[in-house]
């Protein structure tokens, strides 16, 4: 390959002493080989030789013109030496962005077949690196019949699948259907292109690994199928993932084996997570990251905390990881900034109310040291970890303030403006909010937050006006302090605060009048106009007008979580998929080719006389929603062609509901299509139309689709497939009718449609998450809510065939307690006994006088009675696990009756706050009755709530 | 999916790059100088050899004054590509016997039918050090 005329021209331009010389040098090379192009019986070893210097000086930097015709000739060249001098020009060319000509492509696309083994290779190194659409298709088949021939080298082949999977990835419509992606699967099964257990070549051993990068690619497939559901399978890739866990080395005897083995090891966790996480295997992942995290290579504490937080993504349990927590702040101090950011996406996972806090506190640290581009994001993770789990007002007031303060770094004005937007809408926050505020005007703080100060003081400085130490001409004082300290940038919100505080208190205008006369002399025009017309208002002396103009001169506020949205926004790229997306758990059917051919059957067929709609009301299906509260997972609908399963994952005031559709017949389901229609159920007609405005801020809101519009509809259904949409949605405020999902499909062999309509199953329970009281707490907060504008209760008979349902989920300790009690009287005499020692304290909790019925207890009960009593028991321990997956927080020892549950969850939502929801569970197993009250901060919710819970608990 | 392969040396000047995905022109000057800027700094005791890089991330190894730098998707195993650099570099320095800065320089034309062996498409193409070897020195006797 070597040339002389070429070494001897590197070595020149080497040897160059400086930039200039070196640019006169390639000036002279470039007239030179222009010269000798133009010679029409230029040598082939000459035309290798300058194309070669003009490529090595692209590479070098320079801006160099190709003779495509000369590059041409290269390739169609018999010789290999040319030929591949030729290509590699080409790919030089191609990523400087220069426009081929057609007779070059041609040049390529004709050694795809033509030429010798070697010809066919270079044509598909090139052909992989043309983005073009037209190209692609004139290849495709091709490529594609390379990929399954049996004929061809395993070098050929093996190109050829590359190819065709970077042709695929970026022209996904390249691949026409179904069929071919079987062909392509059966065809992996017969080569022999995997075969590691068996006889692996030795070729294959890396540092005494076989085949690491296939075993890692054949583990990250798995990670594309569905889970196997049979036990056999389940099995075998879990002992395949212990034994590759077994090989976990943090030390370094051979740093490349050492890799490779971590590397192998980090997939298998991959493959545990995506297996849903089975419980030996969990705690192997979670120990080893553990090892990971604490080893003394850096390189294994990133991999460590990347995927724990991967195992934090899908955990819903995250007091596991909690003991981590010490190596995790501890990596915040590295100056790595990769090591950071994972740190910092962790913590930010797996915080919780119990620990954010702490959490908050580290990362305010952090803050205040990271470089300039990661605070933006850092800061607005603290300020949605603080929103979140905020339980003390002041705690949120005084991170925010702290966080718009902190004047290192620019901070997205996203998080002003939520502060202000938070604080406008919980009345609680804003009497401490605008005391800080105005303790906060001094001289040398961020702007931003100066105006944020002042914003307060304006708005709500006549809370707290009744308060000698904030009194109206106090306010004056400061905010005129304020105009003092920062000059002119923020002269226009101080003269607006002022007339704000004169707006409340007009005894005040004469000192205000002074004030703005005083700012006015060293405003700007604009503002000066601005403060004149003020002036003029106030000396109208009319407080209400005052008041009218000064209320709400701002937009009405309302929440929206642009931060959140900020964050999660990901771009897309042509590459892997990230295995741990929910929605690449399932393989997708999707393509959009299909409904042409689709809607060409249609023509044919006059489907208007035959259309069945099939309308599905809730009672049918009500045991599904019942489970779907509390479970989340499962069942929404069966009929004979189809079947839905729902999962539900909130984490309020948003929810995602993921569908899962699966044909259950043995044919095609054609013009399948799924939607949300916003129509709300059972509203009444006034209702509908306020929905049709764009944004409904009320209620249950359907956001967005993972799914483009077009790919709704026109589906086509493959037996035994399974079909994932995503559907987000917002709870606005406290809803109790839910829009529709829709879905609608052909039923070919009928020459029918079907149509079922089916509400949503997400419930306002949904947005309610547990949240941690202690038991002095909950009955302080207990007793505020007496009374029957907040409290709901009802007495019902439980429905024990739950029991018999969800056996698998109650506690085996339960079960045994349960069958011992039949025969032992005795633990209900304690308990009794128990009741009557109870302290007589009014604040304590009493058993509820259950309401004595008529009805005489039938002659089945009292034989039956030790078996219901049985039932009873086991009933309760079935809600001990329930409750909690309701979103309720057990607060224990509150009430002395063991057979009952107290509880305490609260529900967020987007525009009308967050309501504390607390709950007391009662059972008589003597009576066979249940007792459940609700006491919420909203009478509305806590009736809602009961009468859901009465349906799910009761008879 | 490998983005874009990089060897730079300390002072900047790129001897290998391959890119996978497309780019414009100054968008790659850009990003050439943006990764010699992230690499150089690191000390190798209190560094990773992952860079996070907008939507990607940089997995990289220092070999004598050269820096091999890959750049692949976030959700890729970045332990298994920090070995395919490995990989390379055994690859190369068997080739050349001993591989320097200059064997780039000089021979860029085999190293680049070297990088062809290795990686097409963005994705491993060959792993086997022996397979490889044997290719380019058929490819070499083609003439």
């Amino acid at each position: 390959m070597s040339m002389r005329g070429l070494t001897a021209f590197i070595t020149e331009l080497r040897n160059c002493k400086t930039d200039e010389e070196e640019q006169r040098r390639v000036n002279k090379e470039l007239a030179n080989i222009r010269t000798h192009f133009k010679d029409k019986k230029l040598s082939g070893y000459n035309r290798k030789k300058y194309v070669s210097k003009l490529i090595f000086m692209t590479l070098a930097g320079y801006n160099i013109d190709f003779d495509q015709k000369i590059v041409e000739d290269l390739v169609r060249s018999e010789k290999y030496s040319e030929k591949s001098i030729g290509y590699l020009s080409f790919s030089v060319m191609i990523q400087e962005q220069t426009n081929i000509t057609k007779n070059l492509y041609n040049a390529i696309l004709s050694d795809l077949t033509k030429t010798s083994e070697v010809g066919t290779c270079l044509s598909l190194h090139a052909i992989s690196m043309i983005d073009k659409e037209k190209i692609a298709k004139l290849v495709y088949e091709t490529v594609y019949g390379m990929v399954i021939s049996y004929g061809l080298q395993n070098y050929q082949k093996k190109k050829a699948a590359l190819c065709l999977s970077i042709l695929i990835r970026r022209f996904p419509q390249l691949l026409k259907d179904k069929a071919q992606c079987e062909e392509l699967i059966s065809y992996l099964n017969h080569s022999h292109l995997i075969n590691i257990s068996n006889d692996f070549s030795e070729d294959y051993l890396y540092h005494s690994i076989p085949a690491p990068w296939l075993q890692i690619k054949l583990i990250r497939i798995l990670q594309y199928l569905k889970p196997p559901t049979d036990t056999e399978s389940l099995q075998t890739l879990e002992s395949i993932i212990q034994s590759i866990f077994s090989k976990i080395s943090i030390y370094k005897p051979n740093l490349q084996s050492y890799n490779i083995a971590n590397a192998l090891i980090v997939e298998a966790i991959n493959l545990t997570i995506h297996l849903g996480n089975p419980k030996a295997l969990f705690s192997s992942s979670l120990s080893i990251l553990g090892k990971f995290i604490s080893a003394r290579d850096i390189n294994l504490q990133y991999i460590g905390l990347d995927a724990i937080g991967h195992l934090a993504s899908v955990s819903e349990d995250f007091s596991v990881f909690s003991k981590y927590k010490n190596n995790v702040y501890a990596s915040l101090k590295f100056p790595d900034i990769s090591i950071q950011s994972r740190a910092i996406d962790l913590l930010f996972a797996i915080s919780t109310i119990e620990t954010a806090k702490e959490t908050v506190e580290k990362l305010m640290k952090v803050l205040r040291k990271v470089e300039p581009s990661k605070s933006g994001d850092l800061a607005a993770k603290i300020a949605i970890l603080t929103e979140k789990f905020a339980t003390e007002y002041t705690w949120y007031v005084d991170v925010m303030f702290e966080l718009v303060s902190y004047s290192g770094n620019k901070i997205d004005s996203n998080i002003w403006q939520r502060v202000i937007q938070v604080v406008l809408t919980h009345e609680e926050l804003q009497r401490y909010a605008v005391k800080v505020s105005l303790a906060s005007i001094k001289p040398k703080i961020y702007l931003d937050a100066v105006k944020v100060h002042v914003y307060f003081i304006g708005e709500l400085g006549h809370l707290v006006a009744a308060e000698s130490d904030y009194a109206p001409l106090i306010q004056l004082e400061i905010l005129d302090a304020a105009a003092d300290f920062y000059g002119q940038p923020i002269h226009s919100m101080v003269a607006t605060a002022i007339c704000k505080v004169v707006s409340h208190f007009p005894e005040i205008s004469e000192e205000a009048l002074k004030i703005l006369e005083k700012i006015k002399q060293s405003s700007t025009i604009p503002i000066q106009q601005k403060i004149n017309e003020y002036i003029a208002l106030i000396k109208l002396g009319k407080p209400n007008m005052l008041q009218a103009i000064f209320t709400n001169v701002d937009s009405p506020v309302y929440l929206d979580p642009n931060i959140t949205k900020k964050l999660l926004l990901r771009s897309k790229s042509i590459g892997d998929r990230r295995t741990w997306v929910p929605e690449s758990r399932i393989l997708k059917n999707e393509d959009s080719n299909l409904h042409n051919h689709v809607s060409a059957t249609n023509k044919t067929k006059p489907l208007s006389n035959a259309i069945k709609d099939t309308i599905v009301s809730v009672e049918d299906l009500q045991s599904y929603y019942n489970n779907l509260l509390w479970d989340r997972e499962g069942r929404l609908f069966v009929n004979e062609d189809i079947e839905i399963k729902v999962r539900i994952e909130s984490s309020p005031p948003r929810a995602k509901l993921f569908v899962e559709i699966v044909n259950i017949t043995a044919v095609i389901i054609r013009q399948f299509e799924v939607k949300i229609s916003q129509y709300e159920f059972g509203s009444n007609e006034s209702d509908k139309n306020s929905n049709l405005d764009d944004s409904p801020q009320e209620g249950l809101q359907f956001i967005k689709s993972g799914y483009r519009r077009s790919l709704h509809s026109d589906l086509k259904l493959l037996p035994k497939i399974h079909l994932e949409r995503t559907f987000d949605f917002v709870c606005n405020s406290f809803f109790d009718s839910v829009p529709e999902l829709e879905l609608s499909y052909l039923n070919e062999s009928m020459g029918t449609r079907n149509t079922v309509k089916l509400p949503v199953p997400i419930n306002f329970i949904h947005f309610i998450e547990p949240v941690k009281l202690s038991k002095e707490d909950f009955m302080s907060r207990w007793s505020q809510l007496k009374g029957s504008s907040y409290e709901n209760s009802s007495i019902f008979s439980p429905n024990t065939k739950l029991v018999s349902e969800h056996e698998s989920k109650i506690p085996k300790e339960a079960i045994a307690t349960a069958n011992l009690d039949q025969s032992n009287e005795s633990s209900i005499q304690e308990t009794e006994n128990q009741l009557k020692n109870m302290s007589l304290d009014t604040e304590s909790f009493e058993p509820s006088p259950f309401v004595e019925t008529s009805k005489e207890p039938s002659p089945a009960q009292t034989i039956s009675g030790n078996n219901l009593k049985k039932d009873i028991h086991l009933f309760f321990a079935l809600s001990k696990v329930v409750f909690p997956s309701l979103g309720f927080f057990e607060v224990e020892g509150v009430d002395p009756d063991p057979e009952s549950f107290v509880g305490v969850g609260i529900a967020t939502t987007k525009n009308s706050g967050r309501f504390g929801t607390l709950l007391r569970f009662e059972l008589d197993s003597e009576k066979s009755l249940a007792q459940l009250t609700l006491r919420a901060t909203s009478p509305e919710i806590s009736s809602y709530i009961s009468k859901q819970l009465t349906k799910l608990f009761g008879k | 999916m490998i983005q874009f392969i990089l060897v730079q040396n300390k002072q900047g000047k790129t001897r290998i790059e391959k890119w996978f995905a497309q780019h414009e022109d100054s968008e790659k000057e850009e990003i050439k100088a943006k990764v010699h800027s992230l690499v150089l700094y690191r000390n190798q005791s209190y560094y990773t050899n992952f860079i996070e890089f907008g939507e990607f991330r940089i997995v990289y190894r220092r070999y004598a004054g050269l820096y091999f730098c890959f750049c692949v998707d976030s959700g890729d195993n970045i332990l298994s590509y920090l070995e395919s650099i490995h990989l390379f570099v055994e690859v190369l320095d068997t080739i050349f016997q001993n591989v320097t800065e200059l064997d780039l320089v000089f021979s860029f034309l085999k190293v680049y039918s070297i990088v062809d062996e290795m990686f097409l498409a963005g994705e491993i193409e060959e792993t086997s050090k022996e397979d490889i070897i044997k290719r380019i020195a058929l490819l070499d006797s083609l003439g």
